[in-house]
């Protein structure tokens, strides 16, 4: 359940990374903005942990939200609004949704 | 409505794992309910079983297995096993480690559930489905309960039970917990004999991405027509969450709960003392003066009488922290609150408890099983009782009423009494972010750890609720004041009006509480502590609402203050110097021999505990020397 920094930035293995343009971080949509998961980044009990709140590629995922004070940002997936960290966005690979 | 349904091809079948070790006729004995945080558990549990478990608006608020009788059910009796919320059986956490053992029988005192009842948010229900196969194959009769149906039905959602229950191969039920709908499929499903072999037709399933694709799949085959999002809940979240006026509406929150200690507390508390005073006038009247009615009316009485007054302050703050956690805005503060706790090596899983701890210490550091890293959890047990809880309450108003004027400050927004008692309240969260940031960087660093918080729907406390949990606090409050307030009244009482020197009663130096008082008064003098606040101290390591009843016998016991109030009785004996540094050590202190025993028992060791109460009682002691040094430079 420990993060570090080489951890979140670690790609699954035999899983390449996706080079598609339209694939970015989590972290770098805007607020308003949609997209599917195409790849989580992490491994183990912390892949785990994020898959619980739906965090698992083919989710759609639409940023609602900015919290105040602070980096965090509410995430829609289903009918659920989850609240993350920037830095745990950043390992979660989504594909723009061009509207 | 409840249905039965057989096993349906579209899930793989595995035998080895499946099947049920109940005989066909027998009953059902021991039932748990589980289910993903704010499914509304608890709420079913209480409606089943008549219990009142506490229930709120947000994740983690069961953290340890409940027990309870089905109500009605006189000739066969059932239990029910309340468990705390949880996304799948893997714990990551204390209190999923409860749940996950309660299950699987590995839970001392807790007999093996011989069925189980799931309880889902249908209006979230792609989800939370994900729960079912983990509990699926541990072979127990199962009902999967839909909750909050009135909810989905309102939002314009729906499901098709006969699909689902035939997908998943275990009976469903529609309910609403909190409206009471419902209710009847789960009794027949308790109280019916099992047919068949109660085998299940488990879904092959590795992991919880897995599980969440089988839910998501399993939705969309029972024909779920999700909710329409909650349209208050966003028009609040723009609000409360919005750049500006969220931090803002924080800000006035805390602010509006401290002063309505006083503006709504105070003229109710001053009610009360009128009317115990001359209840008390009424019933000793008859005792004449003597060494009896000294001991009963001025040193019992007066003792429990000071403390019980303070009965409409606590309700108050009850009343506020039961719509905080109810309405689902705690969820909320814990999100503003991250960046701060972030700072000092927690996260805004640690703030949920640290609020709780407004109300009570001993629940806080339960509810820090939530945390699933072992140091933060230990760091937010250790910083959980420096958060101004209710039983440092008393002392405050008392202190607070006497030294500081009955003035405005903001307009009638917020007076210099209710600044001083926010004072106090940031005092207390400022030493426990200090103590955190030390204790995070030094004996308990660990690397940070991911967090991510689900934020429930804002809902309406319902006036049952806040009447419910107010009363209960107020019913433990009288209850303390009746047995361990009582019991040191009583003591102290005879203390200070013995020995008796030829027959009559010694003046309250002379008396042996003076004597011990004055034992001790070099230490506490450098505090500007006089010998009574000593005797007050030593008293509220019990509990720390004991010092305003030691005063109240201790005040009422000495001819030179018996007809004073105890503010009045106060302003006389204390400088303001030393009435700030007793404020200053309240903040610090941890006399609670119920935290001790809390802690002592969350982390299986004295050594905490021990190191808890040497750290807090420094900084105590160390806060109140430069606060009474300060005040008093200042004053000269």
């Amino acid at each position: 359940m420990l993060i570090n920094r080489r951890m979140l930035h670690r790609k699954t293995p035999g899983n390449p990374a996706p080079t598609d343009e339209k694939v970015n971080p989590l972290s770098y949509l805007s607020l308003g903005e949609a997209g599917t998961v195409r790849q989580v980044c992490l491994e183990g009990t912390l892949r785990c942990y994020l898959a619980r709140f739906g965090f698992i590629e083919g989710a759609v995922i639409r940023v609602i939200r900015r919290v105040p004070l602070g980096g965090l940002r509410v995430y829609r997936i289903g009918q659920a609004e989850i609240a993350l960290r920037p830095e745990m966005a950043e390992t979660i690979l989504v594909l723009r949704h061009t509207e | 409505m409840s249905l039965r349904a057989a096993c349906h091809a579209g899930c793989h079948h595995n035998s080895n794992d499946c099947g049920t070790q109940r005989d066909s006729t027998e009953k059902f004995r021991t039932v748990a309910l589980i289910g993903p945080p704010n499914s509304g558990k608890s709420t079913l549990f209480n409606r089943l079983t008549a219990l009142r478990q506490k229930v709120a608006n947000y994740p983690g608020v069961t953290v340890e297995h409940r027990t309870g009788a089905l109500a009605g059910n006189s000739r066969n009796k059932i239990t029910l096993v309340d468990l705390p919320g949880v996304y799948d059986l893997t714990a990551y956490s204390e209190d999923e480690r409860v749940a996950a053992q309660v299950l699987h029988g590995e839970m001392p005192g807790v007999s093996r559930p011989d069925a189980v009842l799931i309880v889902v948010d249908v209006t979230n229900m792609e989800r939370h489905l994900s729960i079912v196969p983990d509990v699926l194959r541990t072979g127990l009769p199962v009902l999967l309960i839909l909750n909050m149906a009135d909810l989905l039905e309102k939002r314009g959602g729906r499901v098709n039970l006969v699909k689902l229950a035939g997908q998943v191969g275990v009976p469903v039920a529609l309910v609403s917990a909190a409206s009471n709908t419902g209710i009847e499929a789960i009794n027949e499903f308790l109280h019916a004999k099992q047919s068949g072999n109660g085998k299940h037709v488990l879904p092959v399933l590795q992991g919880p991405a897995a599980c969440q694709r089988w839910a998501r799949n399993l939705t969309r085959a029972s024909e779920y027509r999700p909710p329409l999002p909650a349209k208050w809940t966003r028009r609040m979240d723009g609000l409360l969450l919005h750049p500006v006026w969220g931090p803002l509406i924080f800000l006035l929150v805390l602010v509006a709960l401290f002063q309505a200690v006083f503006t709504i507390g105070q003229p109710l508390s001053d009610g009360l003392q009128s009317v115990l005073d001359k209840l008390g006038e009424m019933l000793f009247a008859w005792m004449g003066v003597g060494f009896a009615k000294s001991i009963l009316f001025d040193g019992v009485w007066k003792g429990l009488g000071s403390i019980l007054v303070f009965l409409p302050q606590i309700l108050v703050l009850f009343l506020f922290i039961t719509v905080l956690e109810d309405s689902g805005y705690l969820a909320r503060a814990a999100l503003i609150a991250d960046r701060t706790m972030q700072r000092v090596g927690l996260n805004g899983k640690s703030f949920v408890p640290l609020l709780s701890a407004y109300a009570c210490a001993v629940p806080a550091i339960m509810a820090a099983r939530t945390i699933e890293n072992r140091r933060d959890r230990l760091a937010t047990i250790l910083i959980a009782p420096f958060m101004t809880c209710s039983a440092r309450l008393p002392i405050y108003t008392l202190v607070i009423a006497a030294f500081i004027p009955d003035r405005a400050l903001l307009g009638p927004l917020l007076g210099y009494r209710g600044a001083a008692m926010l004072g106090m309240y940031v005092l207390g969260f400022l030493a426990a972010l200090l103590t955190a940031g030390v204790l995070k960087s030094s004996i308990l660093k660990s690397c940070s750890m991911p967090f991510v918080m689900e934020l429930p729907e804002y809902r309406w406390p319902t006036l049952r609720s806040m009447f419910i949990r107010s009363g209960e606090r107020a019913w433990i409050f009288t209850k303390n004041a009746g047995s361990v307030i009582l019991i040191v009244a009583t003591i102290l009482a005879l203390l200070a009006n013995l020995p008796l020197v030829g027959g009559v009663q010694p003046g309250l130096q002379h008396s042996f509480i003076g004597r011990l008082g004055h034992v001790i008064e070099p230490v506490i003098q450098p505090l500007g502590f006089n010998w009574r606040v000593g005797i007050g101290l030593i008293t509220s390591v019990f509990a720390r609402e004991v010092i305003v009843g030691t005063f109240g016998t201790l005040y009422g016991a000495d001819a030179a203050s018996r007809d004073l109030t105890l503010q009045s009785a106060l302003q006389h004996d204390l400088a303001p110097g030393g009435a700030a540094a007793l404020l200053v050590f309240f903040a610090f202190a941890l006399q609670c021999t119920s935290t001790l025993a809390v802690v002592k028992r969350e982390t299986n060791s004295w050594r905490w505990p021990v190191f808890q109460f040497s750290y807090m009682a420094a900084l105590a002691y160390t806060g109140a020397f430069f606060a009474n040094f300060l005040i008093s430079r200042i004053w000269l």
